[in-house]
């Protein structure tokens, strides 16, 4: 893909984006759920067989330690996106963090492998386009499950596309294999990280499709709230889901 | 038990005496429970002792009628009696089988109990655990003072809720197949392994 090309694919993003904000839904709406569930059990067979598998393997053969690595590694190459969409947001302090998590990890830390500045107190927190979308006031659109990708929603696969493009790495790897290995590599570290709770949704639950789609709402809220940062007075002003509710 | 009871009955003194409860009262007693559950798991009991002690204490601390009702949202208003007493007698055990036995998978990491507050007429406690060598998890307890005596009503683990989850499927379930089909689906689910 051309450069002006590429460009213009940011831009139809961008105003789909915009166009989300007309639009925007009440938690949990799934217009298209006989769809999303199709792609969901073609999902779960792939990932009881093959993905979860795997990540159980790579939890087996490396020590904890080696892990504790590769994922700073991969966490690490995630920082410029972090630092691009804070400054986005408009969160100067959190641009800097990531700024310097990022100079110092890649530096100090040895490519990232260590995280030497979540020790000076420089922790990490990971913003994307899709949570910067939100904090603009688009709306989360419908909830769309991608075939091996899993959970998301429209805002977020718009997100996630302009995160590819603003992935510094994808333009210093310029081979299209090597960058989508890379990306299935941070994609394997995540899902290592994820195997008792995923785990746990495949042993009790019982709609794992409901389960999985209203975890994933659920927690892409606290992520654009920021819900644990700092002294937590965020978390005091969400709406109250709890009381506003009229069943009892 | 019986340490149970003044745990409990401590955490109940602490708390101011003219109002109905305090986020202060909410957080001892949330710290007094997980001390416990730590003393149960670090004892040399057997794998089978360990479970049934904790299973007594998440039932005892959590409000598990409560919560049963509230995941049930709607449906529980149009059930008749029997149902109710049904759904109620198969979401007890289901819910002590999925979630006391995750207790027992503790590995050493700290906790710490970050801030208190009044939500509504809730309290709501927030614990971070600290793992060394991973990211910190931050779980919210959601709590509810009822007759001198909290109870925990929700547990959120990184900004999502055991209630708000169950309660998305158990109302897919419902409203495509019917309260009866939940009461079995809940009653294999226990009956499994």
């Amino acid at each position: 893909m051309n450069h002006s090309s590429k460009h213009s694919v940011l831009a139809a993003l961008l105003l789909s984006a915009l166009s989300l904000t007309a639009c925007s839904s009440t938690p949990e709406e799934d217009p298209i759920e006989g769809f999303n569930r199709g792609v969901y059990a073609f999902n779960e067979v792939l990932d009881k067989n093959v993905i979860g598998p795997v990540a159980k393997g790579y939890r087996y053969i490396a020590p904890d330690m080696v892990r504790e690595h590769v994922g700073n590694f991969s966490d690490n190459l995630r920082e410029p996106v972090s630092m691009l969409n804070a400054l986005l947001q408009g969160d100067v302090e959190q641009g800097l963090t990531s700024f310097w998590r990022f100079t110092l990890n890649t530096t100090i830390g040895l490519a990232g492998i260590n995280d030497v500045a979540a020790e000076m107190g420089l922790k990490e927190r990971r913003e994307d386009f899709g949570q910067t979308l939100a904090t603009y006031g688009a709306g989360q659109g419908p909830y769309i499950v991608i075939p091996l990708l899993g959970p998301s929603n429209g805002r977020d696969v718009i997100g996630k596309v302009v995160d590819w493009f603003t992935n510094p790495f994808n333009y210093i790897i310029d081979d299209t294999y090597a960058q989508v290995g890379l990306a299935a590599g941070q994609a394997m570290v995540e899902r290592e990280r994820l195997i008792d709770p995923i785990d746990d949704i495949y042993d009790t639950s019982l709609d794992p499709y409901v389960a999985f789609r209203s975890i994933y709402f659920q927690s892409r809220q606290a992520q654009i709230e920021n819900r644990y940062d700092g002294e937590f007075d965020k978390s005091t002003q969400t709406p109250d889901q709890y009381e506003e509710d009229d069943n009892q | 038990m019986k340490q149970w009871i003044f745990a409990a009955l401590a955490a109940c003194m602490l708390a101011s005496p003219a109002m109905a409860g305090s986020p202060q009262g909410a957080q001892k007693f949330v710290d007094s429970v997980s001390a416990q559950v730590l003393d149960i798991i670090k004892t040399g009991d057997s794998q089978d002792t360990k479970l049934t002690k904790l299973e007594t204490v998440f039932s005892t601390a959590v409000n598990i009628p409560y919560v049963g009702k509230y995941v049930l949202g709607k449906h529980w208003r149009t059930a008749t009696p029997e149902q109710q007493r049904a759904y109620l007698a198969a979401y007890q055990p289901f819910i002590i089988k999925n979630y006391a036995g995750k207790l027992t998978k503790y590995s050493g990491q700290k906790y710490q109990l970050k801030n208190a507050r009044a939500a509504g007429d809730n309290f709501l406690v927030t614990m971070e655990i600290i793992d060394p060598g991973n990211p910190s998890v931050f779980v919210d307890y959601r709590l509810r003072e009822e007759a001198g005596a909290y109870k925990v009503i929700d547990i959120s683990v990184e900004g999502v809720s055991l209630v708000a989850t169950q309660r998305s499927e158990f109302n897919s379930i419902v409203s495509s197949k019917g309260l009866d089909y939940l009461i079995s689906a809940l009653q294999k689910q226990v009956a499994k392994k």
